[in-house]
């Protein structure tokens, strides 16, 4: 029983995941977005007390479809607490593989220390953390949540002149709300918000990155 | 409510009055026993409790008259108290919305340009002239119009345009919600190849995908194309492009829809020769005229339909405290708590998420585990046996024993309303209980010790009641801010005084109590003795049957007794779980204490078992398009234990009415939507309708920084017109910080230019004339 609710999660999770990296445009194929709990055992195994699969082994690595070397790693760390050692074993990896992004899925909780050596190295390697429960379904599929999608910076200063705004005067979204970092967006970016509303049919709005 | 006012005067003149409330309930007893004088004490025929049955039209009695005297009175009471709240209400939302107004390109901005919408309302319509712009005033529109008005509806870029959303509408009909051109390759490949998808590569992915990867990126651009076309996204709504005063036709997709369906179904019955074009011209050229004009306060506008429908909301207490209803807060405090405190701790949290169709039949089983369980609720008594161990001991290990037996319900009672089982129920009182049961027990000493103390006049309790007010005052600094109430530290530091000399008082008086009742006791002890020795046999005889059990049990008593130098002994009911007896073990001194009564009380309060954060759930019947639809509704929220269920209930329709919760876990427009179908909720009660052109202004505003932000005085501190910020409340710590910071301002707010004398910038005074000089 614990069993079969571990690894329900487990694909769940993984699942999240997968749509996550399609949405931010990286290479993601049907078949892994569509995979069934039934597929995901075969491709896994069904006893992760047994560590079949251990938290390890569902570690992705997708690359971007508009540019090839620009990918991107999901880590699954063993430990339910996540500590500073971890992190830096990831790191190495990345400089390995000179890889500058990654998501760690975390099962329980962070580190205070941990986390700020992940904003310590912002600028070079973009870590983010998830935490598996808010993974265990994909926000933005919900009803209340919005159609989001990121503007390009050719886009953003279009929008701009048409409404002969500065930055500033733009409605805003706080980088940690999480459509933001469903989307893993920048400080500096703009999102195009497209509502269903009840006046106009759709709506469309826009908010900056803070 | 209000809407029924008619029938209830129609009710009250020719049938009766019925039932008198005061504070939403019958008229209260005096000291003396009734109602009114005249009645007897104690009746309790109706209408001794406020019941009137005369009507208007035939005179009423004295009494009834009299109960009706309060009731009315009660009314002007809560209208005069009301007044001020709702006021109050009204002045937060027009300070924070009055520089908002509609500009010369159509966005709403606030007076320091930053955009709070991109079209007032969303659709850019003034509300005052959308009365025809619905299809039950098409007829009228066609029968007062000019047949066969002449040019077309839209400008060719316009029209162009819609034409490109109406193909890709088509040809997206049945798209799911992931489309690219590299999935679309993807499915083909996959068709084409015979992959293995099983074996896993050091990268997390399987021999299939990364070859169809590679195939992809290997790919020529031309190659590539033909998969691009699956890669487009919905063209965004002429609105969004184009603007009204740019082009002919711009109008919102929703209208649009409207005309198209009445002339399709509608515009032939109608007795007009009005042609589909003619008829599409004319609504055009009707919703155009009825844009918003530039200048207009559409944010003072808005502050206004949020206050004066809320003088109408009487202050009348609005809760459904009955089996079975939720209790939900409404009117003027629930208002309050979305606008101006915006606390994220709401009075009446909830969450309702619909059951998926399928598995109906589990809902029972998930509102059982989500429902709370008090021990109380599965005890069946509680013996209490206090005993004294003086002889053959030495001085030091004389003690005062409680024997204390918990006998629980058998599961029959309760496995079809609680989820617990007779063994969950035990490891909880060995684990949890008896230690929580100890630090109560030993407060109770220590509480009684420095009551003693107190009354011998040495040492004042001065250090307790300091600390009382002070943890007071923080937890009130929320609440302060929509109360404007000065917290009285003198007051309540001699509140706290007297209560705790009532308590000692009450104590002492207790223990004389205490003295008769041990005679009791003893008595008792007897007869439970005998039952112990009972089920000692009957506990000896199960032991002896299988060794493993009784290792276990050991291992379990051991564990309970080591928990705490207290607990002297421990026994369970190994078959069937059904009791357990602790033996504690105290002091001589000033350990007497009234256990059973402190036992009683806390059994009450003690959750057995319990989902964090939610109290209550509730099943309840929707109706919804596809039929009847079972939803699980909770008092109190946790989203994320919820998430835990998605086999069985429908989580993409997860609401709930805590606009912090769904922002922190949806996103800020999430809770936009929120904050507007939580408003609209309160006025529904009353029967008030609010257009949702000022709601989605309003949330939107709230929504500005990305964070939910309320209409008070913190708040306010975002604003960009210093003048605007000293006009609204404390005008010194305001300008006191204005000074400090070298702030400016720079005139632009409605406030700041009342106040250097200017005329406003709303409305006629949206414009200005610029010359050329040279």
């Amino acid at each position: 029983m614990d069993d079969e609710q571990e690894t329900y999660k487990l694909w769940r999770i993984r699942k999240t995941i997968m749509q996550l990296c399609h949405d931010r445009g990286y290479l993601v194929t049907q078949d892994e977005l569509d995979q069934t709990l039934e597929e995901f055992k075969g491709q896994f195994g069904d006893k992760p007390s047994e560590r079949k699969p251990s938290r390890s082994d569902l570690i992705v690595l997708v690359a971007h479809n508009d540019d090839p070397t620009d990918q991107m790693f999901v880590f699954f760390p063993e430990e339910p607490n996540v500590g500073i050692k971890t992190i830096k074993t990831y790191c190495q990896r990345m400089q390995e593989e000179n890889i500058t992004r990654a998501i760690i899925v975390v099962q329980n909780r962070m580190t205070p220390s941990a986390k700020q050596s992940l904003t310590d190295m912002a600028p070079k390697y973009i870590l983010e953390q998830f935490l598996e429960a808010e993974l265990l379904i994909n926000i933005t599929e919900h009803m209340l949540v919005p159609e989001h999608v990121v503007m390009t910076p050719e886009e953003k200063t279009e929008l701009l002149s048409r409404y002969k705004l500065k930055e500033s005067q733009l409605p805003r979204i706080q980088q940690g709300d999480p459509v933001a970092r469903y989307f893993g967006l920048k400080r500096g970016q703009v999102v195009k918000i497209i509502r269903n509303s009840e006046t106009a049919g759709r709506y469309v709005s826009y908010r900056l990155v803070v | 409510m209000f809407s029924h006012e008619e029938k209830v005067n129609c009710m009250q003149i020719s049938g009766l009055l019925g039932q008198i409330e005061l504070e939403g309930r019958r008229p209260p007893l005096m000291l003396s026993g009734k109602t009114l004088p005249s009645f007897l004490a104690y009746d309790s025929s109706p209408r001794a409790g406020g019941f009137v049955a005369g009507r208007f039209l035939t005179g009423i009695r004295p009494q009834e008259y009299f109960f009706h005297c309060m009731a009315g009175r009660e009314g002007l009471i809560d209208t005069a108290v009301k007044t001020s709240r709702s006021g109050y209400l009204q002045r937060c939302l027009i300070k924070h919305l009055e520089g908002i107004i509609v500009n010369y390109d159509m966005t709403v901005r606030d007076s320091d340009g930053s955009i709070v919408q991109f079209y007032y309302g969303e659709d850019g319509l003034d509300i005052s002239k959308t009365g025809f712009l619905s299809p039950k005033q098409f007829p009228f529109l066609t029968d007062n119009s000019e047949t066969g008005s002449k040019g077309n509806a839209f400008d060719k870029k316009v029209a162009k345009r819609m034409k490109k959303i109406k193909k890709w509408n088509k040809s997206n009909k049945w798209r799911s919600k992931r489309c690219s051109a590299f999935l679309e390759f993807s499915k083909e490949f996959a068709e084409e190849h015979d992959l293995d998808n099983r074996t896993l590569e050091k990268t997390g992915r399987s021999k299939g995908t990364t070859e169809t990867i590679r195939s992809w990126q290997e790919l020529e651009e031309a190659q590539k194309e033909r998969y691009i076309k699956h890669d487009i996204n919905a063209p965004d709504p002429v609105t969004g492009v184009f603007r009204p005063f740019q082009y002919k036709g711009v109008l919102p997709e929703s209208f649009l829809q409207k005309i198209q369906d009445f002339s399709k179904y509608e515009l032939t019955k109608l007795p007009t020769s009005i042609s589909e074009k003619g008829f599409l011209k004319l609504l055009c050229d009707k919703a155009e005229s009825s844009y918003c004009q530039p200048g207009e306060a559409v944010g003072l506008l808005c502050a206004q339909s949020i206050g004066e429908p809320s003088t109408q909301m009487t202050l009348n207490t609005f809760h459904f405290a009955g089996r079975g209803e939720m209790n939900v807060t409404l009117g003027i405090p629930r208002l309050v708590e979305i606008l101006m405190v915006a606390s994220d701790k709401i009075k009446t949290p909830s969450m309702e998420v619909p059951i998926l169709a399928h598995c109906q039949d589990k809902a029972k089983k998930l509102q059982m585990k989500f429902n709370k369980v008090i021990l109380s609720e599965v005890l069946e008594k509680v013996t209490v046996n206090e005993f004294l161990s003086v002889s053959n001991v030495s001085k030091s290990q004389r003690s005062r024993n409680f024997k204390l037996r918990f006998h629980f319900l058998k599961p029959k009672f309760y496995t079809d309303r609680l989820d617990v089982t007779p063994s969950s129920i035990l490891h909880y009182m060995e684990k949890t209980y008896i230690k929580n049961l100890l630090t109560k027990i030993k407060k109770k000493i220590s509480d009684f010790q420095l009551a003693k103390m107190v009354n011998s006049g040495h040492i004042r309790p001065v250090l307790v009641t300091h600390t009382r007010p002070a943890a007071a005052d923080e937890d009130d600094a929320d609440e302060d801010l929509s109360d404007m109430e000065e917290n009285d530290n003198t007051a309540s530091d001699v509140k706290a005084r007297q209560k705790k000399q009532e308590e000692q008082e009450y104590e002492e008086k207790e223990e004389e109590k205490e003295v008769l009742e041990e005679e009791e006791n003893v008595e008792m002890d007897d007869n439970d003795d005998e039952e112990d020795e009972e089920d000692k046999d009957s506990e000896e005889d199960d032991t002896l049957t299988s060794s493993v059990d009784r290792e276990t049990s050991e291992h379990r008593i051991q564990f309970v007794v080591l928990s705490s130098s207290n607990i002297a002994d421990y026994k369970y009911d190994i078959k069937r779980e059904l009791w357990c007896e602790f033996t504690l073990q105290f002091g001589l001194l000033n350990s007497k204490i009234d256990l059973t009564s402190l036992i009683e009380e806390h059994a009450k309060e003690t959750v057995v078992h319990c989902v964090p954060g939610i109290n209550r759930c509730l099943l309840k019947e929707v109706k919804s398009q596809q039929g009847p639809e079972l939803h699980i509704c909770t008092e109190g929220i946790n989203i994320l234990e919820i998430f835990l269920y998605a086999d069985i209930l429908d989580l993409n329709r997860l609401y709930s009415n805590d606009i912090h919760a769904i922002a922190n876990m949806y996103g800020i427009e999430a809770a936009n939507k929120v904050i507007i179908k939580e408003i609209k909720n309160v006025f529904a009660a009353y029967g008030i309708e609010v257009d949702y052109r000022h709601l989605s202004l309003l949330a939107d505003y709230m929504t500005f920084e990305g964070t939910y932000k309320a209409f008070n005085r913190r708040a306010i501190e975002t604003c960009a017109s210093c003048l605007q910020q000293m006009s609204f409340e404390t005008t010194m710590s305001f300008l006191v910080k204005a000074s400090l910071q070298g702030a400016y301002d720079n005139l632009k707010s409605p406030s700041s230019q009342i106040v250097a004398g200017k005329p406003i910038s709303c409305g006629s005074g949206a414009f200005e004339l610029l010359y050329k000089l040279f």
